[in-house]
């Protein structure tokens, strides 16, 4: 994906932090709280993994950063927006900037795979031979070409992760958030889709995976943020 | 413009029955529609030609001289909904009776040659087409108190029906209406009901509010549109089958069916507005 050179003057060179995360506490229902003044920065170009048990809050944290939740208290900057004063019309251009890996994937079981990952950029209003262009070289690279006809069902769990992926790169983010990206992938292709998240990361997109996958962490040795009952631990 | 004409046909194949259904409801609604219409445009006809006849007559006695008839004439002139007074002579009546019955006329007119019994009268044609019953009564009642007046007769049977029948098929249409726009929007609620996930997916992925509802308003513009197509085309059917054995009515002109078809596509419309901010607004 060939990034157009960045204008000197361009805001997003002079914006250091990408994502700045003030107090946020958040409940679901009223009484049960499952983030407790959360407190946390990214820098922009930096590779991170946010770890935690099952339940920990991971999931609950990476919808607040897309905004399909807002926080009960404290607040969040993206990309220099505060999310708390961003207005409704102004979410899906937020949304744009950013890729989503959802940790149950979140594709639509009666398009194919081709169309899955053109959706991304259909909602965009770009042009179809770009669209074309684009989808054919993520699937290429995620070693999809022969199932890109197939519907999501019909294609295996590691395969569906790919498409999910591939998806989330579409619209080149500034940002990329995984959800749990190799939850479904043998230890090999895992490793390999983090290479491939780091030379995303290397091309300047921020990255942010949340995964409860210790070894792998380990194996990449990158920043870690740890939440544990709804509090950060930074490491 | 080829994505919104792929979403919307799509969600109507997907709404299945409630879709038919809004069809059919629209369909229904035009047909009354076009019939209000075509009452409507013969009524009108009927009206025109009513116009032309003296809304009210009122005869006068016998004892009364011309001079004293035209005298009266002008007396009456002055009231309110009077547009135009014409007295007709003893005379003048006899020759219209004559004409009236044609080629019998002469012999009958000759019989009656030294007593003629039609009496002078005054024809009182009036400002309004449809002047309100009330009014009309009591102008007649008015009439009848002066003591030149034999007799007053008048054409309210025919304006009172006229009226009835309008606003008996006018709230008819009103009503099927309103049940378009309901059902309409419940067509458009259970679509997107029905795909909220793929809503909620388009929108985390980037799309605007605009992008899920126009498709979903285009959805209503085209189940109204369809019905109202339908609903000329029924209604042509039945025109075809029923009104030539009961009378010579003319079908709606072209720039009217233009019209319903744009009511139709009103309706379709107005339905699309339906509360659905809960699945769009992700
Ligand atoms: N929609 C919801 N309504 C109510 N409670 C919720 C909802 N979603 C999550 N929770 C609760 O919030 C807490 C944090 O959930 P979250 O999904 O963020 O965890 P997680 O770290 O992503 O877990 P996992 O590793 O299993 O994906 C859990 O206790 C969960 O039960
Ligand atoms: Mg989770």
């Amino acid at each position: 994906m060939p990034r157009p050179p960045i204008a000197i003057n361009n805001f997003e060179v002079i914006l250091i932090e990408m994502i700045q995360v003030y107090n946020v506490s958040m409940s679901y229902k009223e009484d049960i709280e499952v983030l407790h003044e959360i407190n946390f920065e990214v820098k922009k170009g930096e590779f991170v993994f946010l770890v935690g048990t099952s339940g920990a809050g991971k999931t609950t944290i990476l919808r607040l950063l897309y905004r399909e939740l807002v926080p009960t208290s404290g607040h969040i900057v993206l990309a220099g927006q505060n999310l708390s004063q961003i207005s409704r019309s102004q979410i899906p251009y937020l949304r744009r900037r950013m890729g989503v890996i959802f940790q149950d994937f979140k594709l639509l079981p009666n398009k194919s795979v081709q169309e899955n990952v053109a959706l991304a950029m259909k909602v965009t209003g770009t042009k179809r031979p770009q669209i074309r262009q684009q989808v054919d070289q993520l699937l290429h690279q995620m070693s999809l070409v022969h199932r890109k006809d197939a519907l999501p069902e019909d294609i295996s769990g590691g395969e569906q992760q790919r498409v999910a992926i591939a998806r989330a790169m579409a619209n080149d983010p500034v940002v990329l958030l995984a959800d749990e990206p190799t939850g479904n992938l043998d230890p090999k292709l895992s490793l390999e889709i983090m290479h491939l998240f780091e030379s995303f990361n290397f091309r300047g997109t921020t990255v942010m995976v949340a995964t409860h996958d210790l070894s792998l962490v380990q194996q990449l040795g990158k920043r870690v943020i740890r939440i544990e009952d709804g509090r950060t631990v930074e490491d | 413009m080829w994505y919104l004409f792929e979403e919307s046909f799509s969600n109507i194949r997907h709404g299945g029955f409630v879709s038919l259904l809004s069809v059919m409801i629209i369909t229904l609604t035009v047909t009354i529609g076009s019939a209000l219409i075509l009452i409507g445009n013969y009524l009108r006809g009927q009206i025109e030609d009513l116009k032309e006849e003296p809304a009210i007559i009122v005869y006068i006695k016998d004892s009364v001289g011309e001079s004293e008839g035209r005298e009266f004439r002008s007396q009456i002139e002055k009231i309110e909904w009077a547009a135009a007074v014409t007295y007709v002579s003893k005379e003048q009546a006899l020759e219209k009776g004559e004409r009236m019955f044609g080629e019998f006329g002469k012999t009958l007119t000759d019989g009656f040659a030294d007593s003629n019994p039609f009496p002078a009268s005054l024809d009182i044609y009036i400002t309004e087409t449809l002047l309100p019953p009330e009014k009309l009564s009591q102008l007649v009642t008015q009439l009848k108190s002066f003591p030149q007046v034999e007799d007053v007769t008048h054409e309210q049977d025919t304006s009172e029906f006229i009226h009835k029948v309008e606003t008996v098929l006018l709230g008819l249409a009103g009503l099927m209406g309103g049940a378009s726009v309901i059902i309409v929007c419940f067509s458009i609620m259970l679509t997107a009901y029905f795909r909220r996930e793929e809503i909620r997916v388009m929108r985390l992925v980037g799309a605007t509010y605009w992008y899920i509802r126009v498709p979903l308003i285009a959805q209503g513009v085209f189940l109204g549109f369809i019905g109202s197509l339908t609903g000329i085309l029924s209604f042509y059917t039945l025109y075809r089958i029923f009104v030539p054995r009961v009378s010579d009515m003319q079908f709606i002109p072209f720039d009217q069916l233009g019209l319903i078809l744009i009511g139709g596509v009103l309706l379709g419309l107005l339905g699309s507005i339906a509360p659905i901010r809960r699945y769009v607004n992700v």
